[in-house]
């Protein structure tokens, strides 16, 4: 990075200066070529503008827009100091550039092959035009881009496509006969031999020719792309995936055209949701398969800020799993006629996302498939509960801390979600007739049971009542229930499955009462915070000594994500 | 090792190791349900492909021939384009003519490797760019009406930038 860095201020500093002095100085010896010092020089005048005339389009083409990387626009800034140094060094002897090429950095010597190719390249071209320009007129296409301003980025763009020789691009390049032949083709030959005749130009250009054309021949009968060889020099340096950037630029072609729809897809799969969603605006056909359900399963968009009307898009992409959790959704989030819309979605996250009650009752009446969802912290009201009571095959339901919860509406759910297995109905602030409709109607499928934070509303006979209806619980949650009393002992000892028993801060039953819980064979895990001395608890952990006593501050039940993953939610991945 | 004659559509034969072959769904079918696995002068004419992609598909099957069959169990792998092995980096650079004939040649061979490989360079271009970068690349046309332009855009953009 830094080397190359170093490496393309090095040449503008060290190169520029000295031909600049050099070509004044020596314009007696020059002047027998006059012809051509004034012509190159005049070429120079003409574009004195080069290095601003590096416009986005030049740089792409030359395949360095591509990479968004630091490193390339060091690279490019390199490639365009090499791109001047070259055209201020085109009207002097090629011996002169010897100097730049000996005692370079060996980080940079790989890459250093490549810029002299293309730098080789361009200086050739820049002269073949103005050898060519007072006499002889200018023939094909690429002569005529050179007289226009971004001529030397052009020229260079076309000589590390040959100098690449990428299948496709070989085609399109002119003349390539001519440019092998070129007199300053031994720049690079000087360069790399020194031991050459610096004004011997001759042998070392054919030379080149022929390396090159061996190189050619051998390109031709390999069944791999001549790139491949290069592949070594080259992966160090930006013009890395230039071959396959730059074949197009003259062809024309849309090849996305001969893929089909199911192939297309077979590449969209690969982007992440954000390039998806730009290349919607790319063309029709884009708008259309990026919208294919099959590359929306899955989305996460927690912590976002939706604008209006976003949240509708969303489902209609056909989500299945979506996290939601932490969102802000700007009203309004649907148009009137998405009610009507049926969503997919399986898994959904809403923890703490902040969206009006009616948003959140067109969302779930667009929901029946639902089979995990988390309302944590959400405000909710009786339609919404309504709604969401009608997606029969929900398994998991956390809505711990919710707002809006009334006894009809938890007795509404608990009736109809008979599929129910895991609830997290904690800090709901639910009254005694809440709590009732609850334990009387909640589905006895129910296995994992948080129903913390009813401190005056739980008593001892919701516990029994309970039990009865769901015998088979393995997890329960019962802490900070102030109102229990020791007499819920013996109802809780009748879960004779239960593993996990949270009664923290229950502040009423006496903390040697939970020796009795010893005699429950299933329960592995007891919490019991916030009602133990450090003494009482040596005391209890000696008693019941497989019992795992305060392992847990923090509930599971139900909860999407648990502890620092966030990349799933209830263990499906919710990014690809 | 048994060898079979493929046929490209500019009607080049190539004598490829069966093994080789058959990491094509398409080829493998087609010997088996044509009995021809026995038969040392068959030739299998693939008619859409030609010599010069079916030389750098078959350049890409000798060098994975050892690989395990990439699972159907799409679902569960986690989609990354950064996992691509630097042989197959070297292999795919090329001009973007001949990728797109790979991943037809891919597909339509039935070579889930290689499509998968193909697929993921194509998202590599992709990725980064703004849509004008996109279609500049790869030459595609805007065919939005202003009206249509904008209705797409909003409809795309879900969130405030951050």
């Amino acid at each position: 990075m830094s080397a190359r860095k170093h490496r393309g201020s090095e040449n503008m500093e060290n190169l520029c200066p000295v031909t600049r002095k050099r070509s004044t100085s020596k314009n007696g010896t020059a002047a027998a070529s006059g012809a051509l010092v004034s012509a190159t020089k005049s070429s120079n005048y003409e574009h004195p503008s080069s290095p601003s005339a590096l416009t986005y389009e030049a740089l792409e083409e030359m395949g360095i827009g591509m990479l968004d990387s630091e490193e390339s626009s060091s690279s490019a800034l390199s490639a365009i100091a090499l791109a001047i140094s070259a055209s201020a060094t085109s009207d002097d002897n090629s011996s002169e550039m010897t100097p730049m090429s000996t005692n370079v950095p060996p980080m940079a010597h790989q890459m250093q092959q490549q810029q002299r190719r293309s730098l080789n390249s361009t200086a050739d071209t820049t002269l073949d035009s103005s050898v060519s320009g007072n006499t002889t007129v200018v023939e094909d296409a690429q002569q005529r881009l050179l007289r226009q301003s971004a001529e030397k980025l052009q020229a260079l763009a076309q000589a590390k496509r040959t100098a690449l020789g990428s299948e496709g691009g070989s085609s399109n390049s002119n003349s390539p006969a001519k440019r092998f032949r070129n007199p300053l083709s031994a720049v690079t030959c000087n360069n790399q031999s020194e031991s050459q005749s610096p004004l011997n130009f001759q042998p070392s250009t054919s030379r080149l020719a022929q390396v090159r054309q061996a190189n050619k021949a051998a390109a031709a009968s390999s069944p791999l792309p001549p790139t491949r060889r290069l592949g070594s020099a080259a992966e160090s340096f930006f013009v890395f995936r230039t071959p396959s950037m730059s074949a197009h630029i003259n062809s024309g072609i849309n090849y996305f055209d001969r893929l089909s729809d199911e192939i297309l897809l077979g590449i969209f799969k690969w982007l992440p949701k954000k390039t998806l969603l730009r290349m919607a605006t790319v063309s029709k056909r884009f708008n259309r398969c990026s919208r294919d359900e099959t590359l929306w399963t899955r989305l996460d968009l927690g912590l976002r800020t939706f604008r209006p009307g976003a949240l509708e898009q969303i489902m209609r992409r056909g989500v299945q799993v979506l996290r939601l959790a932490q969102t802000t959704v700007q009203e309004p989030a649907f148009t009137p006629s998405a009610a009507a819309f049926k969503s997919r979605l399986q898994y959904l996250d809403l923890s703490m996302a902040a969206i009006s009650k009616s948003s959140l009752r067109t969302l779930f009446s667009q929901c029946r498939q639902l089979k995990k969802v988390s309302l944590e912290s959400t405000e909710l009201d009786d339609d919404i509960c309504a709604e969401m009571a009608k997606n029969k095959s929900l398994e998991a339901v956390n809505m711990t801390m919710a707002s809006g919860l009334t006894a009809n509406s938890v007795r509404l759910m608990m009736e109809s979600l008979t599929n129910l297995s895991s609830l997290n109905i904690s800090w709901t602030d639910l009254s005694a007739d809440a709590v009732t409709a609850l334990v009387t109607n909640i589905s006895p499928n129910v296995i994992r049971l948080n129903i913390a934070g009813c401190r005056r509303v739980l008593f001892d006979s919701h516990v029994a009542t309970l039990q009865r209806r769901c015998p088979q619980l393995l997890e329960l949650d019962l802490s900070d229930c102030n109102s229990l009393t020791p007499e819920v002992i013996p109802a809780i000892m009748k879960f004779k499955m239960l593993e996990y028993l949270s009664v923290s801060r229950c502040y009423l039953i006496p903390a040697t009462r939970f020796i009795e819980l010893k005699g429950m064979p299933s329960l592995t895990y007891l919490d019991i915070f916030g009602m133990l001395s450090d003494a009482a608890m040596e005391v209890l952990e000696k008693q019941m000594p497989k019992m795992g006593i305060n392992k847990f501050i923090h509930s599971s039940v139900s909860r999407p994500t648990v502890g620092t993953r966030r990349t799933s939610i209830w263990g499906l991945r919710t990014r690809d | 090792m048994p060898s079979i004659k493929l046929q490209s559509s500019d009607d080049e034969i190539f004598d490829t190791d069966i093994q080789i072959a058959k990491c094509s769904g398409t080829i493998k079918t087609m010997l088996e349900d044509c009995g021809m696995e026995d038969d040392e002068n068959a030739v299998v004419p693939l008619p859409n492909v030609n010599s010069t992609i079916l030389r750098k598909v078959l350049t890409w099957a000798h060098y994975h021939k050892d690989d395990p069959q990439p699972t159907e169990d799409d679902e569960s792998k986690e989609k990354r384009t950064d996992d691509i092995i630097s042989w197959d980096a070297d292999f795919l650079k090329v001009d973007q003519g001949t990728l797109f004939e790979l991943i037809l040649a891919a597909n339509y061979l039935d070579i889930k490797g290689l499509l998968e490989l193909t697929c993921k360079t194509v998202a590599n271009m992709i990725k980064g760019k703004t849509p004008e970068e996109i279609r500049k690349t790869f030459n595609i046309k805007k065919d939005f009406t202003p009206a249509e332009e904008e209705q797409v855009r909003k409809e795309n953009e879900w969130c405030e930038e951050k």
